[in-house]
């Protein structure tokens, strides 16, 4: 497209892959992610510093945050991303939720947003049913809820849930939704443009989860049939619309055992696995947000209803962290190679002898397949995942095996419980005589050749935050 | 010959190593081992090929065989215990930083309170006592990075009515 790449990077990342990737970088200064890749402030200086056209927000950090999207506004610079009323609305999960009914949007059955006190929510409770889940108004994304089974372990959830939504989002307002056990979930790819056209790009199934966050993607989903497609996809248009939507971004449904789908929340950004649906339908996502925040209108055949999703896609989250209790582990690559072939793409944040640290996410990589169906599909990604050889740093490459191995995932027919399901030593096989005695005859490394210390442990795409749009 | 003792998991082993054999916990296995670059690449072992990589740092050694990764810790002596019978040493199940605390020393908690919470980027993990007791130190404070296994507090029996 012509177009330079800004990146920024806090001191840390200096040595980091995204800004050896970029035309030109600009550090944020050192310090915490808080003082860095959270401060508006020195994004917008180093943004002015460099006389950048717009800001592309990533994911993570600062993509969903309203006051960024404004005050990069305010600045003069294009926002690559929806506008800020349209961030607030669906960040606040009451308010979506009103929203959302207000126009027709199925949503989660739960407590009316009127009702925030212990009496009132308890009443709530008992028309809901349990097992429900209290939540928080600024949580989403799997952040800021718990699971409640009974009625007397409610009065304690909801003051513990109250205490901990005020301590991680400085809001305590919480909330009740019933807990609908044995759901899938599958959103949709929504993209509009500022002549107020909005159409759908399929669905992305993300039932694959463990901790509620997601670890294995597909498209298309093996629970719906060509009307329920169509039913969500337009349920996902109507959201979007509703808050009048420009850019990318992504209405996630809950799709319960009996077919019926409910608004579960939006994402107003574009998403990590987002690269799926570019396989799938063969447009570059990130490229039609830059022609969109140009005030360029979508691709005619997306607005024709034209684009026909081809093949399967998967994609498998590489994390640092133990396959089995899924908490987060550091340490330092010792060896680092990823597989290749056809239909084959890593999109990595990180090289041999980078060290994995405690500030960032611990999503080292993305694996992303693609053939001509599903069964071909989940070969090629089996096949590609043995040969991803990742030493020095505990991930959960084994859990993502058990995942592709189990009889649940490749009936298609799995929701998401099926991490839980999985047996417990799935993810911990035994090692066979040859790993012992390879184990015996391994050496202690050299001293490392880099000094540096740490290194990004990050996707490229999060920590891009300035573009420069082209003359 | 070099003899070392792994754990994988649950299971410990003692592997003896001979020119051209190993002693699993008194099993010979025969291997011819290739190497490139000085690198252990393959091992041959009754007339199969594996394919392996390996790294170690320290007690812990990675290996990648045929496609999977099995973790291992080099044992020596026994495991020490400091965690006396009257009270419970609680300590990082991650690495993160102390996002909030919930508690300061001498108060009382009951089992399963939450008494700080933990946070890594997109996952908070709340540390809870798992009985009944009074917080006897508290060895962190919000905003500390921390890493896996560090101590984060210690909880006493209650005893009488000041604890």
């Amino acid at each position: 497209m012509g177009i330079e790449t800004i990146a920024v990077f806090s001191e840390s990342d200096a040595g980091a892959l995204h800004v050896r990737h970029a035309d030109e970088a600009v550090s944020l200064g050192a310090g915490s992610a808080a003082e860095t890749y959270l401060s508006i402030d020195r994004l917008l200086d180093a943004a002015r510093s460099v006389g950048v056209d717009a800001v592309h927000p990533g994911y993570g950090f600062l993509s969903e945050n309203a006051d960024f999207a404004r005050a990069v506004a305010e600045a003069g610079l294009v926002w690559i991303g929806p506008s800020a009323s349209a961030i607030e609305e669906m960040g606040d999960k009451l308010r979506a939720r009103t929203r959302m009914d207000s126009v027709g949007v199925p949503i989660v059955p739960g407590s009316s947003p009127a009702v925030t006190g212990d009496a009132g929510l308890l009443a709530e409770a008992a028309r809901i049913g349990f097992p429900l889940l209290v939540k928080a108004s600024a949580g989403g994304g799997g952040k800021g809820m718990s699971r409640v089974n009974r009625p007397e372990e409610l009065p304690d959830a909801l003051e513990e849930g109250r205490r901990l939504a005020e301590a991680a989002f400085g809001d305590g307002t919480i909330y009740l939704e019933r807990l609908l056990e044995g759901s899938r979930h599958v959103e949709f790819q929504v993209f509009g443009d500022s002549a107020g056209n909005v159409v759908h790009l399929f669905e992305r199934e993300c039932s694959v989860q463990r901790r509620h966050q997601k670890i294995v993607e597909e498209t298309p989903s093996a629970a719906l049939d060509p009307a329920r497609r169509a039913a969500m996809g337009a349920a996902a248009v109507t959201a979007a619309n509703a808050v009048g939507y420009v850019g990318a971004g992504t209405v996630e449904f809950l799709l319960d055992a009996h077919g019926r789908f409910y608004f579960l929340e939006m994402n107003t950004r574009l998403q990590v696995e987002h690269p799926i649906t570019e396989a799938a339908t063969g447009y570059d996502l990130v490229r039609a947000q830059l022609e969109v925040a140009g005030g360029e209108p979508l691709p005619a055949a997306w607005r024709d209803g034209s684009v026909e999703a081809r093949g399967h896609a998967i994609e498998l989250r590489l994390y640092a962290e133990d396959p089995v209790e899924f908490l987060p582990r550091s340490g330092r690559l010792l060896e680092y190679r990823e597989p290749s072939g056809a239909g084959v793409r890593v999109d990595s944040g990180v090289e041999k002898n980078d060290v994995v640290g405690l500030e960032f996410d611990p999503l080292l990589a993305k694996l992303i397949v693609s053939a001509e169906d599903r069964k071909a599909a989940i070969e090629r990604a089996r096949r590609a995942l043995s040969e991803w050889i990742v030493l020095g740093v505990e991930t959960n490459l084994p859990l993502l095996a058990a995942v592709l191995d189990s009889e649940e995932f490749r009936s298609g027919g799995y929701d998401t419980g099926l991490v839980r399901r999985l047996p417990r030593d799935a993810a911990n096989p035994p090692a066979p005589d040859a790993a012992w005695i390879a184990a015996a005859m391994a050496d202690e490394p050299a001293s490392p050749t880099r000094a540096d210390g740490f290194a990004a442990v990050d996707d490229p795409w999060r920590n891009l935050a300035g573009w420069r749009l082209g003359v | 010959m070099t003899a070392v003792r792994l754990r994988h998991g649950a299971e410990t082993r003692e592997v003896r190593l001979e020119t051209d054999a190993a002693v699993l916990e008194g099993r010979c296995v025969r291997f011819l081992a290739h190497r490139r670059d000085g690198r252990l690449e393959r091992l041959s072992i009754d007339g199969r090929t594996h394919r392996v990589a390996t790294a170690r740092e320290g007690e812990r050694v990675f290996v990648w065989c045929d496609g999977a990764v099995h973790v291992f810790d080099r044992v020596r002596g026994a495991r020490s215990s400091t965690a006396s019978e009257t009270s419970e040493e609680l300590v990082a199940p991650m690495p993160g930083r102390v996002r909030r605390t919930f508690v300061a020393e001498g108060d009382r908690v009951s089992a399963g309170q939450a008494l700080l919470l933990l946070e890594a980027m997109k996952m908070e993990h709340a540390i809870r006592t798992p009985r009944d007791g009074v917080v006897r130190r508290l060895l962190v404070k919000e905003g500390d990075l921390v890493e896996a296994g560090v101590e984060l507090a210690e909880i006493a029996e209650a005893r009488g009515a000041d604890g």
